[in-house]
C-alpha cells in the first residue's frame, strides 16, 4: 500500500466508511445468524471491514458490493466458529441457537414474525444462512450462491428447502 | 402440471424466475387445485414476512464505536 499518496488512500478510507454506513447491518445480521452473540458478531463486522479496506481493488462493480462484503462477513465468521471450536466447520454444522424458547401460536402478525425467527433458528446451519441472505436480506439468488461459494442451482434449492421447512413449522399460522 | 411440479417450482414461480410457457402452466393448475394454492399463498405470506424480519441490528452506540475502531485500523495501514 502506498505511504506515499495521502489523496488516495484517504479516498480508500472514504469508502470503506461509506460501505459500513450501507451495509453494516447486513453484514452485523449475517455474522449474528452464524455465531449467536452480539459481541462476536461485532467483532466479524470490525474485521469484514477491515478485510475489505485492504481488498477494495477487488470490487470493481458497485452493484456486487453488498454480496462482496458478505461473503467476506461469512468467511470471517466461519474463522471465529473454527476458532472458537477448533474443528473443521461445513455449513451444514453451524451452531444451533442455544437457548430455545417456545412461542405461544398467536396469529396476530408480530407474533407470527416471533414465531418465524424461531423457525429460522432452527433450521440447519446451511439451510437457514441462504434463508437469511435471500429472503431476510433480500438477495438474489445468485448473489446467495456468490457469498456462500456454491452454485446458482445448489443455492436455488437450499433456499427451497428452507421455505418449505419453515413453511410446515408455521403451518396454521400464516394463512 | 401436476401438484408435485407445481411444488418443485414454488420459489421460481414466487422469484418470477419461471418461463412465461411453464408460468401458465403452473397458474393454470393452481386455479384448480386448493392444495397448491394454499401452499403457494403460505410461502408468498412467508416470504413477505421474512423481508419485514430484521431482528438483528447493530445497536447505534456499537455501530459508532465500531466505525471508530474501523477507522482507526485502516487508516494506520494505510
Ligand atoms: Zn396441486
Amino acid at each position: 500500500m502506498s505511504t506515499t499518496d495521502g489523496d488516495a488512500s484517504g479516498a480508500r478510507v472514504d469508502r470503506v466508511v461509506e460501505l459500513f454506513e450501507r451495509h453494516a447491518d447486513s453484514v452485523f445480521h449475517v455474522a449474528w445468524r452464524i455465531l449467536w452473540s452480539t459481541a462476536d458478531a461485532e467483532d466479524v463486522t470490525q474485521t469484514t471491514f477491515v478485510r475489505a479496506f485492504t481488498r477494495l481493488d477487488q470490487l470493481r462493480d458497485d452493484g456486487r458490493e453488498r454480496p462482496w462484503l458478505l461473503q467476506i462477513a461469512y468467511h470471517s465468521a466461519l474463522d471465529v466458529l473454527r476458532r472458537r471450536r477448533d474443528v473443521p466447520t461445513d455449513p451444514a454444522e453451524l451452531p444451533d441457537r442455544p437457548e430455545g424458547d417456545d412461542t405461544e401460536r398467536v396469529a396476530d402478525r408480530r407474533a407470527t414474525v416471533a414465531l418465524l425467527q424461531a423457525a429460522i433458528d432452527d433450521l440447519p446451519g446451511a439451510l437457514r444462512i441462504a434463508f437469511v441472505l435471500r429472503d431476510v436480506e433480500g438477495l438474489s439468488t445468485r448473489d446467495v450462491a456468490d457469498t456462500l461459494g456454491i452454485g446458482e442451482s445448489a443455492a436455488k434449492m437450499r433456499v427451497a428447502r428452507a421455505r418449505e421447512q419453515l413453511r410446515l413449522a408455521l403451518e396454521g399460522v400464516l394463512t | 402440471m401436476r401438484c408435485e411440479d407445481v411444488f418443485d417450482n414454488l420459489t421460481d414461480l414466487l422469484d418470477g424466475a419461471l418461463d412465461r410457457e411453464s408460468e401458465a402452466a403452473a397458474l393454470e393448475h393452481l386455479a384448480t387445485c386448493e392444495r397448491c394454492e394454499i401452499t403457494l399463498a403460505e410461502t408468498r405470506t412467508l416470504v413477505e414476512l421474512a423481508g419485514d424480519e430484521r431482528p438483528t441490528r447493530l445497536d447505534p452506540s456499537a455501530r459508532a464505536t465500531l466505525l471508530d475502531r474501523i477507522v482507526g485500523e485502516v487508516g494506520r495501514d494505510s
